[in-house]
């Protein structure tokens, strides 16, 4: 603190990152610089592992209190196997990590339900289809105010990034 | 948490399309900075946001996936009023609203969202955002990153963080080019008819072989193997119990009657197999486990049996 303090009153703010990260350990400061670049150490997926994951993770679904997946179950009672198809990759969004992973696919059809306000996209993939026939959602499949973009993955400095960015902006008369 | 009423006054207007929507409490400032266009703007963002989301889980593979998504929000251009909405303007409370988007939403994206860099060039929000990166950031899984000052300053400083300008589909004035985001759109719809039709024709585990079926089980096909499923005379009961109601029924009634018959065994744990046409199978029977409209096709079939035989058949050849 009496470092950072000094550092204010001297206006000298580029020294206050170095200093900080030469106070990390190396671990701290890997961590940190996962942290700010999304520089992303991920292991290999052992299918044996993954296995065990998926069968903790069905048990910690049904762990769940029965008010967080309601629509989880409806989902299920509408297409199992779609719903069996979607739990690796809510395990692979929590790391593997399965009370995670059972909690944001819980949440993650609840939000489905609140936001399109009908079941009919429980039991199946959204479509487009189910954009285009809402007036308020047209505009967003015509006005790329939400867009989904590629990185090049050959260009050194994306090399290590989350290929997938979406990039959204405010509509406003400017535009 | 403590700290968001109290910064709230500087956020725009409609700017809480990224921010408004979210687990940290507002108290009650929240509501004087959206109205119902916002509330309905924010559900059209998220569902769009959510769909996209799962474009990428689907089309892109465990990769993507486990790599995560960075998401930008470019804030240029885009003038906040100066002043608060009339209170007559203040939204009807929806149960969902009351900040429960973006920040809190990603954390339900099929995918992880890796980090959120927010571009602009207004300095009421640059305090905004430096409150949130130095207090709110350890409260959200979101890591965020505020980038200040004119597009071109933003497009360098995101640079730092692996971004480059090339991808991004704006200019350095602003203008924005829809066309790669439009054949984006197209693409995946494309996608999506031939997934659609693909999944309607495939059995619901095409891989998955069933070896040894169980008692609650609806065996399907020729022969007297399903006699003793507690499955199959649950479907001979049902299919009795309902025939008078189908058959006076008109052809939306008895739809529904068979999607009645068929989630109601579903609940009870049943699951309809068939034999599996195997090559190499030898004398073992594997079963396969059919699709929604394929049940219901052999549910229809049963009933017509029942029809013509006067007795709900125990199988469904």
């Amino acid at each position: 603190m009496e470092e950072l303090s000094a550092a204010f009153a001297e206006q000298n703010l580029h020294s206050l990152p170095s200093s900080t990260i030469l106070s990390m350990s190396a671990d701290e400061r890997m961590q940190a610089l996962q942290d700010i670049h999304c520089v992303l150490d991920i292991p290999e997926e052992d299918p044996a592992i993954v296995e065990t994951k998926v069968r903790e993770m069905i048990q910690k679904l049904a762990e769940l209190e029965p008010s967080r997946r309601e629509a989880l179950d409806e989902a299920f009672r509408q297409n199992p196997e779609y719903v069996e198809r979607c739990r690796l990759a809510f395990l692979r969004a929590e790391e593997f990590d399965p009370e995670k992973a059972a909690r944001r696919m819980a949440a993650h059809f609840a939000l489905r339900y609140e936001l399109f306000e009908t079941t009919d996209v429980l039991g199946r993939d959204m479509m487009i289809s189910d954009l285009s026939t809402r007036k308020e959602d047209l505009p967003m499949l015509e006005n790329g105010a939400i867009q989904l973009l590629k990185t090049e993955l050959e260009d050194r400095l994306c090399y290590f990034f989350p290929p997938y960015y979406l990039m959204f902006r405010i509509i406003s008369p400017r535009w | 948490m403590l700290f968001f009423p109290a910064i709230l006054p500087y956020v725009p207007y409609h700017f809480p399309s990224m921010v408004s929507c979210s687990t940290i409490s507002y108290g009650s400032n929240d509501v004087a900075l959206t109205d119902r266009n916002d509330t309905r703007r924010h559900f059209a963002q998220g569902r769009f946001l959510l769909m996209l989301s799962m474009m990428v889980v689907q089309t892109q593979g465990k990769e993507a996936q486990r790599k995560g998504l960075v998401i930008l929000w470019i804030g240029h251009g885009a003038s906040p009023p100066m002043e608060q909405p009339s209170p007559d303007s203040y939204p009807s409370r929806h149960p969902s609203h009351n900040g429960r988007m973006f920040f809190s939403m990603f954390e339900k994206f099929p995918i992880q969202v890796r980090s959120l860099h927010a571009c602009h060039d207004d300095k009421r929000l640059a305090t905004t955002f430096d409150r949130i990166m130095n207090a709110a950031v350890p409260q959200l899984a979101v890591r965020f990153q505020s980038h200040f000052g004119p597009l071109p300053a933003c497009f360098q400083s995101l640079r730092r963080y692996g971004i480059p300008k090339d991808i991004l589909p704006l200019d350095e004035q602003g203008n924005l080019d829809n066309s790669d985001f439009r054949n984006t759109i197209a693409w995946y719809q494309t996608q999506q008819d031939v997934i659609s039709d693909d999944h309607q024709k495939r059995p619901r585990s095409d891989q998955a072989y069933i070896p040894h079926p169980v008692e609650s089980d609806i065996l399907l096909g020729k022969g007297k193997r399903g006699e003793r499923f507690r499955g199959n005379q649950l479907l001979r009961k049902v299919i009795a119990e309902n025939y008078d109601a189908y058959d006076s029924g008109h052809r939306r009634t008895k739809l529904a009657i068979l999607h009645l018959i068929y989630f109601h065994l579903l609940q009870l744990g049943c699951r309809f197999l068939e034999p599996a046409k195997l090559e190499s199978s030898g004398d073992s029977v594997q079963w396969v486990e059919l699709t929604q409209d394929e049940a219901i096709g052999k549910i229809s079939m049963g009933i017509r049996n029942y029809r013509r035989k006067g007795v709900a058949p125990v199988l469904l050849d």
